[in-house]
């Protein structure tokens, strides 16, 4: 498919360019469960709060009145606490600018770098009606993968974000951290009982045994020290504007680096707890291994070192000799990305691209090279990152679930 | 204009005897014991109007069902369209004997000869009705609205208003072979065939034949949730076993999975079965208005927050893959056992 | 002389809306509009623009957009125009807000008069919020020419209009003569997006806007004339229906207690 003819629409009464909205999925009622960035129609840092990425693994929670908002701390802590959305909005506060990335994301890429076949497109845009959620069901639905990853394609499942909120060691400081803790666990309000499908599809296997928990709240297990990070926040406004609810208002935890199945929503509950408990998204799911049955399966947590590259793509081809911006977006779990470099062909020689430099040590880097081809000819183009750690693309190797895929991804350029 | 007294001014109906192979459509003889309903003790003649030679037995059946009259109007000679060869013979036969009220069926016939004549005559008009009653001698249209969610009431104000209805607004009469009825031939002018569109071919569904949605008692409909169109393989067999029909909501149609024929709902087919099997439906309302009415409604669904189970009588959470040849086979053991 | 067609659209409610947010004041029986969900253009009106563009892609054609309807209603007009209609006629609604179809048939007709004859009139074969399927209708019979409804395609073969038309079993293709109403039925297919270019230029696009005493309507006269059939009651059925889920494990059991049910409630 080439790339789409531009939409327009009336903005604020003038006539404009269509808005960069999400790539929704919704439910029989109409509201979205699911959706991916458009991220090919967006520009500069921040996506719009109607263009963020959204994943919801359970039952999105019941809106809750802010007045009505409280958050229980309890566990290892000297004084269990009560705190409404006033009280947590007079703790010093602080906004910090992240890229949320879904552990799943890209992890299609992962199955066509093992068996090849068509090259996962960024375009792809999956019907509105029928999400993952409507279509597995329950421990005995086995639907066809290829069904699965028609409806829920797992590109442009990442965006860049400004997060308001309170730093959460500042309420743990309030309720008072006892000796001890090992983790911080987290209870939001959302409630249901796990779909098997996306593990069918992040597998591409129907044949493994997925663990069935029953009814569960959305859980996880913080180890202590990402707790503690000045950046780890309670937030309850999003690009500027209190968060909306779809994004798990009225607070929700960000963790910055670390997959967006970390950012618990609709936050309910915090334990301190002298031990790391079990908890169906980090244990059951959203686990590194070599198989389903590989003893050293270990949680996701901290993200690869990653970049995209968002100009040209396949589908530009055929362009014409002369002058072209190869460009993208990089990031890393570890921090700031340091350098980026770009390859023309085939990755034999390598070229440093600019950089964008700004002050957010988790925000996604801007990159660009400016490339001269005056030979026509095919060009396999490729980008790869390097982070403040002196870590380079790519970082994660080939798991079972396909997750925190941050493989190089060629894009092929026929000149003409 | 004030109220039109229905007892007062009674002077039959006209009701729209739409033919397919020559016999009438199954919603013929509803209107007919609608109309019935509606006339009361003194309501004056229930007269059904039908288009072209008509054999004996199509007439006696229409008598049978009700019909105090049977008016025919010729078929003209060319392959002129439906809607505006009915106009003009339902405008001779208003003119002729001034009904109170006309009634078609809302099929794609009736749903546009209804509002061409209401709009020409300047009368009152209600499209998709599922009841008519009188009160303190007021006509009273009940018809859906917004996609399905609510419900209208409307006043019908003139003499004669138009109505169409949607299949089961009323349960036929008992065919009575001893009922008589006259049968009064009308002359239509023919208006400059120039003017006046012409059907250049016709195409039928090719469907499995026999029972018809709007008259099944079981309907076996499929959804998005079937994933595909050789889901509704399993369906069909279900509704054999079950002697039903089979229907799909848009989207299956949309997607092509099954034929546009099959589809059930606000466009598309109204059904009223007895008993309508939701699988993989997700019970949005513009669905909801084709098979709302129906006696009762069992959704098989994998997603437990699918609104249908707000509609369903009889709910089952799982994977109809696994359910529906389930049922089949268990259906299947039983008639043996009955046999 | 290159064919004019006009589109008749109307701005409703999103019909989309979920059952569990749809609300009805059962006192002024009136559906209560639900606070920051815009408007929209009715589906079918939609599929009625784009059924007149896929004409302009093969002959070249004038595409004129109208709509009775309030102030909110330009809205309607300006997304046609982004669709690549070429100028549009507004006739404000003010004072006659609860016009039902027949009126409003009667309103788009004094408009129409005002206008350079069309070939063509496109509408949807019903308004997403009425359901009724009486305007297109009511075009036709006012103004005295061919009507055929339920169009999935309308095309021009040689100098003859075709319409290809949905019925209940099946299809017919049907010649009319021009100039006529067609009603277009959702089985035409997904109407295009706006593009950026056909936005861009939209504002340059003319609109005129007529209030109904200019078109020589006045309003007291047609809602009196309006009242050929009254709306005594809106309400939103209850459901009584108590769903009994039936909780089992195996498909063998999901099915065996399905059937018992059916039996036992003499469904089947």
């Amino acid at each position: 498919m080439a790339r789409p003819e531009l939409e327009g629409e009336w903005v604020q009464g003038w006539p404009d360019r269509a808005r960069a909205r999400v790539m929704p999925s919704k439910d029989a009622d109409g509201r979205t469960i699911y959706a991916r960035t458009p991220l090919l129609e967006l520009e500069g840092l921040i996506t719009p709060t109607d263009a963020f990425y959204i994943v919801c693994q359970l039952n999105a929670a019941e809106p809750i009145y802010p007045e009505d908002y409280s958050l229980a701390i309890k566990g290892l802590v000297a004084k269990p606490l009560e705190l409404s959305l006033e009280e947590i909005k007079r703790l010093p506060s602080k906004t910090v600018r992240t890229v949320m990335e879904c552990a799943g994301d890209d992890g299609e890429f992962f199955h066509w770098q093992k068996k090849g076949g068509q090259k996962p497109s960024r375009l792809k845009k999956q019907k509105e009606q029928g999400g993952w959620n409507q279509m597995g069901g329950d421990a005995k639905g086995k639907p066809k993968i290829e069904d699965v990853l028609d409806a829920v394609p797992t590109t442009c499942l990442v965006s860049g974000g400004e997060w308001t909120g309170t730093p959460l060691v500042e309420v743990l400081k309030m309720a008072g951290i006892k000796a001890g803790v090992q983790s911080v666990y987290f209870v939001g309000h959302d409630q249901g009982r796990p779909d098997p499908t996306p593990q069918y599809a992040a597998t591409g296997r129907t044949d493994i045994e997925i663990y069935d928990p029953g009814v569960i709240n959305y859980d996880k297990a913080l180890p202590l020290a990402k707790a503690l990070d000045p950046d780890t926040l309670l937030c309850w406004a999003q690009n500027g504007e209190h968060l909306q609810h779809i994004h798990g208002a009225p607070l929700r935890l960000v963790v910055p680096g670390w997959s967006g199945n970390w950012s618990v929503k609709w936050l309910k509950e915090i334990h301190l707890l002298d031990h790391t408990p079990e908890c169906y998204y980090q244990n059951h799911y959203f686990v590194h291994g070599a198989s389903p049955d590989d003893p050293n399966k270990r949680p996701c947590m901290e993200l690869g070192c990653k970049s995209i590259i968002l100009g040209p793509i396949d589908e530009d081809s055929p362009l014409p000799r002369g002058t072209h911006l190869v460009k993208g977006l990089a990031w890393s779990g570890a921090g700031a990305i340091r350098k980026v470099e770009v390859s023309v062909d085939a990755g034999k020689t390598w070229k440093e691209a600019r950089l964008e430099d700004h002050g957010d040590r988790w925000l996604w880097r801007r990159w660009s090279y400016v490339w001269e081809v005056d030979k026509a000819g095919k060009y396999t183009v490729m980008a790869r990152a390097t982070d403040e750690a002196d870590r380079l693309q790519p970082q994660t190797p080939w798991n079972y679930q396909t997750k925190h895929f941050d493989g190089i991804v060629p894009v092929d350029v026929e000149i003409v | 204009m004030s109220t039109i007294d229905l007892q007062r001014q009674a002077s039959g109906f006209l009701v729209i005897g739409e033919l397919a192979g020559g016999t009438p459509l199954p919603i013929v003889p509803e209107m007919i014991a609608l109309a019935k309903q509606l006339s009361g003790s003194n309501g004056g003649p229930v007269c059904v109007l039908l288009l072209g030679e008509s054999g004996k037995s199509t007439i006696s059946t229409l008598v049978a069902a009700g019909a105090d009259r049977v008016y025919i109007a010729p078929m003209p000679a060319e392959k002129l369209y439906a809607s505006d060869v009915w106009l003009d013979a339902v405008s001779v036969v208003v003119t002729a004997f001034t009904p109170q009220l006309v009634i078609a069926g809302h099929t794609s016939l009736g749903a546009e000869l209804a509002p061409r004549l209401a709009v020409a005559a300047n009368l009152a008009i209600a499209t998709g009705c599922e009841k008519l009653c009188v009160e303190d001698g007021r006509l009273m249209a009940t018809r859906p609205c917004y996609g399905h969610k609510a419900r209208e009431v409307l006043e019908l104000r003139t003499v004669p208003a138009v109505i169409t209805v949607r299949a089961r607004s009323a349960e036929p009469l008992e065919s009575d072979l001893n009922r008589t009825g006259e049968v009064v031939n009308i002359e239509v002018r023919q208006r400059d065939a120039a003017l006046i569109p012409k059907i250049r071919s016709r195409t039928s569904d090719d469907g499995e034949g026999g029972l018809s949605l709007e008259q099944a008692k079981v309907v076996v409909a499929g959804g998005r949730g079937l994933g595909g169109s050789e889901g509704f393989s399993g369906l069909i067999k279900l509704a054999e076993t079950l002697g039903g029909a089979v229907g799909a909501s848009r989207v299956a149609c949309d997607l092509g999975w099954c034929p546009r024929s099959w589809q059930i709902g606000l466009t598309g087919k109204s059904v009223t079965p007895n008993l309508y099997i939701a699988i993989g439906i997700s019970g949005a309302s513009h669905h909801m208005a084709g098979c709302g009415n129906s006696g009762a409604i069992l959704a098989i669904n994998n997603d437990p927050d699918a609104a249908i189970f707000k509609d369903a009588r009889i709910g089952v959470v799982g994977d109809y893959k696994e359910i529906v040849p389930a049922m089949i086979r268990q259906l299947a053991d039983l008639k043996a056992q009955a046999a | 002389m290159i064919m004019r067609i006009l589109v008749c659209i109307k701005e409703i409610q999103n019909p989309e809306v979920a059952s569990s947010v749809f609300r009805v004041d059962e006192v002024r029986n009136e559906v209560i509009p639900l606070e920051g969900l815009p408007l929209v253009t009715s589906p079918f009106d939609e599929q009625a623009i784009e059924a007149a563009l896929r004409f302009r892609d093969k002959q070249p054609c004038q595409i004129t957009v109208m709509t009775f309807g309030p102030d909110s209603a330009k809205a309607a007009i300006k997304r046609a125009l982004s669709m690549g209609a070429d100028d549009g006629i507004h006739i404000l609604s003010t004072g006659m807000e609860q016009a039902d179809s027949v009126t409003t048939a009667r309103v788009l007709v004094q408009a129409i008069q005002k206008e350079e004859s069309f070939d063509l009139i496109l509408t949807g074969r019903q308004a997403a919020d009425g359901d009724s399927g009486i305007v297109g209708c009511g075009l036709a019979q006012l103004l005295n020419i061919p009507i055929v409804t339920f169009a999935k395609g309308v095309e021009l073969d040689g100098s003859t209009l075709c319409v290809e038309r949905v019925l209940d079993d099946g299809a017919e293709i049907i010649e009319v003569p021009m100039p006529c109403v067609v009603t277009v039925s959702n089985e035409l297919g997904e109407p295009r997006k706006a593009s950026l270019k056909e936005t861009m230029r939209a504002g340059k696009k003319p609109t005129k806007v007529h209030t109904v005493e200019a078109l020589g309507i006045s309003p007291s006269s047609l809602s009196t004339q309006s009242q050929r059939q009254v709306r005594t009651r809106l309400y939103v059925p209850t459901k009584d229906v108590q769903c009994d889920l039936i909780a089992a494990v195996s498909a063998e059991e999901m099915a065996k207690q399905v059937i018992s049910k059916l039996i036992a409630s003499k469904l089947i």
